[in-house]
């Protein structure tokens, strides 16, 4: 449904800094796909996200919305904004202060480009005030609406263009963290039950896993790595996304070759066999990445089972955290709020062999 | 980038764009009109091009003592102005004074007032002949000689101090408001006393602010022409802008234009750079001023009960002297065949013949001055919002193009600006018959109004989140449709409170139209000018009462309009 290749953008800001907002960014969004735009501040979400709506325009690059070409550096082709069959909601949300919320669903459809005939204004607005339950609001100025009322208005404006792709920038940061977590589900589940194709941006790993069928995690401009939930959270290929997907404890290890073509790193925690290493890991010196969930007490089979020195110990009501150490390597475990252990303890722990992910090894070990 | 449309057609995809984008050029070619007349017409003598106007002006007797007589004016001025405005501006936002509304009303007087009636007024007062004050001097101390004579330049920079001082004390407001009060709390809570914090703490925080609105009236200083065409030209001492009037109209000669052309060129020049200086000061003070920007909650200074009458004897006395004795002195003479000292004689004699005098000549002046009141603000106003929005929202050459034209129009001096029209107007005369009607003079007045109000309109724009108005694009709004239906909603007020101001401008106008006006279009300033020129001072008085009245109600009026505005959102 999108199709992103290789886009290029560069700010030079009034002071005359140069910021590369986006570098050889490409994507696919499938029909009906649910995509999500994850990173941290700067990193060019938005940026991503504006050039697809032709608000912002790329140096370089190509996209195409819905099969039709949208913008080509390569054919000197710019759709305007306003053409490109989109919605946007904005982290603002953008609505129009001097109108109220009819008319801030109506008016694109009745001056816009894409206007409609009016019983099908009326048809279109009945769906989407009815779905976001916005009747009691409808003659509302917008000065009179909660975070949330506002948000859901400026969803039905957007829903309401019946968009190919609808594109989303942080549209629950401005709301207290219940409320978001309530419409992270209300949003997700209206555009699966309308079909609709979701270009969302945010900065919360957890609303991006929550909602997202697939996530790009972005850096410096960059995608780092695409993937579903599960596998980037799980196999992150990359340590940037490791770590901001949620914590991860690295330990230092060594890797050979095992005879039968397979290879074996081993660590202070034993020795852990892996059927492939990815091109990247160019040396013997990789670190392991686990999560601290991955931790269980006691042994368990096809698990790296060792010895650990409990340094602290946490409750946090759902579960006990532990700062562990083995040896002079220090890694963190999420158990069971059951555990009684006290600092100065020794324990037998392990880890699955499967849940270990492998990454280049830095000079120092980690 | 080329952009394809999807349905090529003879009609622009955008048309309102499209008609805004013209509307902009429009108003650059406005701004620079005058500028280029004056440029052709000093660089051109008898046969091509030429210095020699530039070495004619610079000859000429009076061109020296008129540059000094500036310089002076310039600092007088605003030495003066600082005397007022500062306290005032303190005053206002620091303290807990008591109906500071009425205090705002008397500074929005003094600003509505025009200048030239204030001038008049104090002729009449002290000019050295029979000037009220002087009489009244002569019959106490008995001598002939009085110590104070109107028609000097201590007497020009004076009032135009004055004058000045509440346009700065606007401006000068949102830097007192701006610093936080808990440093005088902290000082106060180390012993020291709030008098001192305000002289230690706050005044020299305030001070780059200060010095960057003093700068900017320089500029304003050294261009005005009223005090110095009512106090200097009389007595042949001039100001660069009553040299260039001189020129222009001198009683006995031709006009000469070339040279007046040379002279406006150099001082458009002169106030371009003294722009230029302000602008690189003030971005320089910037970094040093430590406030925080935003409006606080500040806890006023609590007044003593002397403290209190001390301040409102320094607000009365202020507005006494900006309005309150010039314009009673007119209405005490506007009922006299000739100037009396105020007595009760004198009262019985008082009555309303000059005002039966002129009322013939008022339904013309009305005529012209309404015309001026409708077009100017309509013009102004229309092409400030478009180029205001091109110039916030654009990042294309249009802009860039707004931005220069607009700096480089600020700095031209109304007297200049109207004697570039003056050669516009001459030049297409053959064309058009423009030249001596009531539109050019509009047409020079919204150009030289226009950047003012382009600075509030952008002002306003810059408020309003981009967003707004990128999600009209996103949801298929054409940028002219949501210029029209999603801007300009949101700075209507501006658009508003911008449109009356410019009226009240446009009333008030002494400069462009006395260079611009010729018989059949003279407006309230030059037919009062005029008579006072003439020495009919009881008709000048008569017309300059009634024009303030027509200025004090529209600023009447405008207060409700935007009172209620406000009480509306
Ligand atoms: N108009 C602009 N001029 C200059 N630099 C810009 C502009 N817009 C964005 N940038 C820069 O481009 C980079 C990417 O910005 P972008 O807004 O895409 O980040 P983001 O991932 O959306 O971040 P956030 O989570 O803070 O919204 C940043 O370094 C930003 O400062
Ligand atoms: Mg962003």
């Amino acid at each position: 449904m999108i199709v992103a290749k290789s886009l290029n953008k560069r700010f030079i800001t009034d002071k005359g800094q140069v910021v590369d907002a986006l570098r050889d960014v490409s994507f696919n969004v499938d029909a009906g796909e649910f995509y999500v735009l994850l990173g941290p501040s700067g990193s060019g979400k938005t940026t991503t996200l504006r050039a697809v709506a032709g608000i912002e325009t790329a140096d370089t690059g190509y996209f195409s919305i819905a099969g039709q070409t949208v913008f080509s550096s390569d054919e000197d082709l710019n759709i305007p904004p306003e053409e490109r069959p989109v919605a946007m909601v904005f982290q603002s949300y953008a609505l129009w202060p001097h109108m109220d919320v009819y008319n801030n669903i109506v008016f694109p459809l009745r001056k816009g480009v894409r206007r409609v005939a009016p019983e099908e204004i009326k048809r279109r607005v009945d769906a989407v005030v009815e779905t976001l339950e916005l009747t009691p609001y409808i003659n509302r100025p917008i000065s009179q609406l909660s975070g949330g009322q506002q948000q859901r208005v400026a969803l039905a404006r957007a829903l309401a263009l019946e968009p190919a792709v609808l594109l989303m920038d942080e549209p629950l940061s401005n709301l207290d963290a219940k409320l978001r977590t309530q419409l992270r589900v209300e949003i997700k589940n209206l555009t699966r039950k309308l079909g609709i194709t979701t270009l969302y941006v945010t900065h919360d790993q957890v609303e991006a896993m929550v909602m997202g069928d697939r996530i790009a995690v972005m850096q410096n401009g960059e995608i780092a790595e695409e993937g579903s939930p599960a596998d980037l959270y799980k196999h992150p290929v990359n340590e940037f996304v490791a770590r901001f997907l949620g914590e991860m404890n690295f330990i230092p290890g060594a890797l050979s070759k095992n005879g039968n073509g397979t290879h074996v790193v081993s660590t202070p925690l034993g020795n852990v066999p892996f059927a492939n290493v990815p091109d990247r890991i160019v040396n013997d010196r990789v670190k392991l990445g686990f999560r601290p969930e991955d931790i269980q007490i006691g042994e368990q089979p096809d698990a790296a089972i060792f010895t650990a020195q409990i340094a602290n110990r946490y409750y946090i009501g759902d579960a006990v955290l532990c700062d562990m150490k083995i040896g002079e390597h220090a890694f963190s475990a999420r158990l069971p709020n059951t555990t009684d252990f006290n600092p100065g303890d020794e324990a037998i722990v392990s880890a699955k062999l499967t849940d270990f992910s492998i990454f280049p090894g830095g000079n120092a070990g980690i | 980038m080329s952009r394809v449309a999807s349905g090529q057609s003879f009609l622009p995809r955008d048309p309102i764009l499209a008609v805004v984008k013209i509307i902009v050029l429009l108003a650059m070619l406005m701004l620079a009109v005058p500028i280029l007349s004056l440029v052709y017409t000093s660089l051109t003598g008898e046969d091509g091009f030429t210095l020699s106007n530039f070495a004619l002006v610079t000859e000429h007797p009076q061109f020296w003592p008129a540059m000094g007589n500036t310089a002076i004016v310039g600092f007088g001025t605003v030495i003066v102005m600082i005397f007022f405005t500062v306290p005032l501006a303190w005053i206002y936002s620091r303290t807990d004074l008591p109906v500071k509304n009425l205090m705002l009303a008397f500074i929005t007087i003094n600003v509505a007032i025009p200048s030239f009636l204030v001038a008049m007024g104090y002729i009449f007062i002290f000019n050295p002949t029979n000037g009220v004050f002087n009489e009244l001097w002569r019959l106490v101390v008995g001598e002939r000689q009085t110590p104070f004579n109107v028609y000097s330049i201590g007497w020009i920079f004076f009032l135009q101090g004055v004058a000045l001082s509440s346009p700065a004390f606007f401006m000068m407001v949102p830097t007192f408001q701006g610093i936080d009060s808990s440093l005088e709390e902290a000082a106060a809570a180390n012993g020291v006393n709030r008098w001192k914090a305000a002289l230690y703490i706050v005044l020299p925080l305030a001070s780059p602010a200060i010095l960057a609105v003093a700068c900017y009236y320089f500029i304003i200083a050294i261009e005005i022409f009223d005090y110095a065409g009512m106090l200097g030209t009389p007595v042949r001492t001039y100001v660069a802008a009553t040299l260039l009037y001189a020129f222009i109209h001198d009683g006995s000669g031709l006009p000469r234009y070339a040279e007046g052309a040379s002279l406006g060129l150099m001082m458009a020049v002169a106030a371009f750079l003294l722009a230029l200086a302000y602008l690189w000061s003030v971005r320089k003070a910037d970094r040093f001023v430590v406030l925080t920007g935003k409006r606080k909650e500040q806890t006023p200074i609590k007044l003593t009960r002397s403290g209190r009458r001390l301040a409102w004897g320094f607000i009365g006395t202020y507005f006494l002297i900006g309005t309150g004795v010039p314009l009673l002195m007119l209405i005490w003479a506007s009922g006299l065949p000739f100037l009396q000292v105020p007595s009760w004689s004198a009262l019985q004699n008082w009555n309303f013949q000059a005002y039966i005098n002129v009322l013939p000549m008022v339904p013309e002046l009305l005529k012209n001055n309404f015309i001026l009141m409708l077009v100017v603000p309509t013009i102004g106003v229309t092409l400030a919002a478009c180029m205001a929005w091109v110039g916030t929202r654009f990042k294309t050459r249009l802009r860039k193009g707004i931005d220069i034209t607009v700096m480089v129009a600020v700095a031209v001096p109304s007297i200049v600006g109207a004697l570039g029209f003056l050669f516009f107007g001459l030049s297409v005369n053959s064309h058009v018959a423009i030249y001596g009607t009531i539109w050019l003079i509009a047409i020079a007045m919204a150009a030289r109004y226009l950047t003012w109000a382009n600075r509030t309109v952008t002002g306003a724009m810059m408020q309003l989140h981009p967003e707004i108005e990128e999600a009209g694009l996103v949801s298929g709004v054409r940028k002219g449709r949501s210029f029209v239906s999603i801007v300009l909603p949101n700075v209507a007020r501006s658009l508003l409170i911008s449109w009356f101001w410019l009226a009240l401008l446009s009333l008030r106008e002494l400069t462009i139209p006395i260079m611009l006006s010729r018989r059949g279009t003279d407006v309230f300033a030059t037919a009062i000018w005029g008579l006072n020129t003439s020495g009919i001072t009881d008709e000048a008085a008569a017309l300059s009462v009634i024009l303030a009245c027509l200025i004090l109600l529209l600023v009447v009026v405008f207060h409700l309009i935007s009172t209620k505005w406000v009480v509306q959102k």
